[in-house]
């Protein structure tokens, strides 16, 4: 099984230049999740290894072959498309086994091959029926039924649960965990949804205007964000993003703000010196935002709840500190008070620091 | 309305009788109800009316006369009063007519000859055409010229290339040193040098459709075929040809129910001749009613070529009926 390599891949629609100088790497049997904005550039990446979307510049290698010149059908993949791409005239066995007869397999096998991979996903009761006689999850089912029976070594999916209910995208994300664990292969998955991502993802690869932002493990992504967009992006309810200033009184470093006193680690201190009385961007995780008071009153977050969504395990406030709107995540169990002003406090190991300029992590 | 019944409702107690118990205002509003209600009631049929008294007019009157006028014996020039009524003897007659089944003869061949080789060409080029390439929306524009040009023109420009003296398949073939062939003069010839004329002119509507049903196609579709192997011709056949198959079944019938009745093309290339070889129905029910001037078997004549058009028609709606109801069957099996 290959790995994948992309080499300065580039994309231009005439003078707009869509992708600039790609790079990325992908280990065998790695499900590696391009995730971004709408116009990211994540899906012309996608089809660019697909061969759907000529590169107008780089490299593109699976193994040890460069493909970037190949026709899709040379390249030893499968796709998964957004709106399942299902022949509308062909039922499901012809659906699953079209490569396979265009290959000129023996008849046995197809079957042999079709009627395993339908048990795989429980879809042999729908062999005989036609595309429109199919469920949206039925159909979804399918495709993935016909990307695997090809046994190709790179799979690609391109936003293949957006067509999907909220309920059965959640249904079939999870089944994709389990195909996954028992389908090794090369897997690039595609989505606009960072659950979906954080989920099913070895390597997560966070892209926004045609360029990587960051790559690593979801918990990598989550939990030391290289820079304000993959903070924001990354996480639900997204980071709440204040404006502060980076002082020290006696001794104790902490960043401040209005409405907030916030302490910071001892051991941040060095890296921090130098920006001492400057501003700094503070990210908060709603999570990492505990009720109550510290017993020294180091660390403090004022605000004003204004409402309280109740989830169930958990409830979301929002509220207002120093007039930029700030969410919470709480307990549902403990009492918090659901209007109002109320006093927090964050860990000091859980407080995000960017630079106001770059926008990179500090 | 349901809003205004309500109010009305609501200010008459039981018993009361409109008029005496409600304020004058509300009054006036109680007397024009119906009158609304009854306009509201119309406005359909309003709206439906100019639409079907022109069809009314234009077509059901005419149909209707001619229907009339197949009973009956009427001479070309003589007052319609003078008609008699003669019961079925114009179709008796018409059954008969050795001309009339010859004429129904060369009407079904040239019919199933143009829309087979129509449909073949029409969706061939429209595959060959459907690319982006330089200068091919000029292609397409060029391709569907001949069937904007008026069939009488199209007949004059035929006759003139056939011609076997100074014709410009004459001088080609001249050029070429072959012998002249008799394009429209040869009994054999005639019909196929007609079909051609027709072909011509009629490939592009089925092209024109077929282009557009490709276009139309699922292009997500046809991106997993590329990924599944399919060379473009394998695209072609198991993909685009299936998929376009309800356009190209509308287009062949559309094209059918038209060369059922041709006639400007083949009444100025032949005028039906050599013989009877190219003397297809609608050229038969010309002559009949303008040369023979028998008005009331001309009439009888047009009737059948309009059963064997419906009849077309009718097997054609119940296939698309057919498969409607399989198609609901299926969505409802989900």
């Amino acid at each position: 099984m290959p790995s994948i390599q992309i080499k300065g891949l580039q994309k231009r629609f005439g003078a707009l230049s869509v992708i600039d100088g790609l790079d990325l790497d992908m280990a065998d049997k790695e499900f590696t999740v391009l995730v971004g904005p709408s116009g990211c550039g994540k899906s012309t990446t996608l089809r660019m290894v697909a061969g759907l979307e000529d590169a107008s510049g780089g490299e593109i290698w699976i193994g040890n072959r460069e493909v970037s010149r190949l026709d899709p059908k040379d390249r030893d993949i499968a796709m998964v498309f957004q709106d399942y791409a299902l022949y509308p005239h062909m039922d499901v066995a012809r659906n699953m086994s079209f490569a396979l007869r265009l290959a000129r397999y023996p008849k046995a096998e197809i079957d042999a091959r079709v009627t395993r991979v339908a048990e795989l996903l429980s879809i042999s009761h729908l062999l005989s029926r036609k595309p429109r006689e199919l469920s949206g999850g039925q159909r979804q089912r399918v495709a993935m039924g016909r990307a695997l029976v090809k046994d190709a070594s790179v799979f690609l999916f391109d936003e293949p649960l957006s067509n999907l209910d909220a309920k059965l995208r959640s249904q079939m994300r999870a089944e994709l965990a389990l195909m996954r664990k028992r389908v090794e292969k090369n897997m690039i998955y595609v989505t606009h949804d960072q659950i979906e991502a954080m989920t099913l993802g070895d390597r997560i690869v966070v892209m926004h205007g045609g360029k990587i932002q960051q790559q690593g493990s979801p918990s990598d992504l989550y939990r030391r964000p290289a820079n304000l967009f993959v903070a924001g992006f990354i996480g639900s309810p997204p980071m709440n993003v204040l404006r502060g200033e980076l002082s020290e009184a006696g001794g104790r470093l902490c960043v401040r703000g209005s409405g907030f006193d916030l302490a910071l680690p001892d051991q941040r201190g060095a890296a921090l010196a130098g920006r001492r009385d400057r501003a700094v961007i503070v990210g908060l995780r709603p999570s990492s935002i505990r009720s109550g008071a510290t017993q020294d009153g180091a660390s403090s977050l004022s605000v004003n709840i204004r409402l309280a969504e109740y989830v169930g395990a958990h409830s979301v406030l929002i509220a207002d500190c120093g007039g930029e709107a700030v969410t919470i995540e709480v307990n549902s169990e403990s009492p918090f008070a659901s209007e109002g002003a109320a006093q927090f406090w964050v860990e000091p190991e859980s407080i995000h620091l960017f630079d106001p300029v770059t926008e990179a992590a500090i | 309305m349901q809003l205004s019944d309500g109010f009305e409702g609501k200010l008459m107690p039981a018993g009361a009788t409109a008029g005496a118990a409600v304020p004058t205002p509300l009054r006036g509003t109680a007397k024009y109800l119906p009158l609304r209600k009854a306009l509201n009631r119309a406005a359909p049929y309003v709206f439906i009316a100019p639409a079907a008294i022109i069809t009314t007019l234009a077509l059901a009157y005419p149909m209707l006369q001619s229907v009339w006028l197949s009973f009956r014996d009427w001479s070309l020039g003589t007052p319609l009063g003078q008609s008699r009524f003669v019961g079925l003897a114009n179709y008796e007659w018409l059954l008969h007519d050795p001309n009339f089944w010859a004429s129904a003869a060369v009407t079904l061949t040239f019919a199933f000859a143009v829309v087979v080789v129509e449909v073949l060409l029409g969706v061939m080029l429209a595959i060959l055409l459907d690319r982006e390439l330089r200068f091919v929306s000029l292609f397409r524009t060029i391709f569907i010229l001949p069937m904007m040009v008026a069939p009488i023109v199209v007949g004059l420009v035929w006759r003139y290339m056939y011609n076997e003296q100074f014709g410009t398949f004459a001088h080609l073939l001249k050029a070429l040193g072959f012998a002249p062939v008799p394009w429209l003069s040869s009994p054999k010839l005639a019909l196929i040098s007609v079909i051609i004329a027709d072909v011509w002119q009629w490939t592009p509507f089925i092209f024109i459709l077929s282009l557009a049903a490709l276009q139309s196609l699922p292009a997500s579709a046809l991106e997993a075929a590329r990924i599944d192997g399919a060379t473009h011709w394998q695209m072609v056949w198991h993909i685009k040809v299936p998929l376009m198959m309800p356009v190209i079944a509308v287009a062949a019938l559309l094209r059918l129910i038209d060369a059922f009745k041709v006639l400007e093309v083949i009444y100025i290339l032949t005028e039906g001749g050599p013989g009877l070889s190219t003397e297809i129905m609608s050229l038969h029910i010309y002559k009949t009613a303008f040369v023979s001037q028998q008005l009331g078997q001309a009439a009888a004549l047009s009737n059948m070529l309009l059963l064997i058009v419906l009849a077309l028609t009718v097997i054609f709606a119940a296939l698309t009926a057919v498969r409607q109801r399989r198609e609901k069957l299926a969505a409802a099996r989900r």
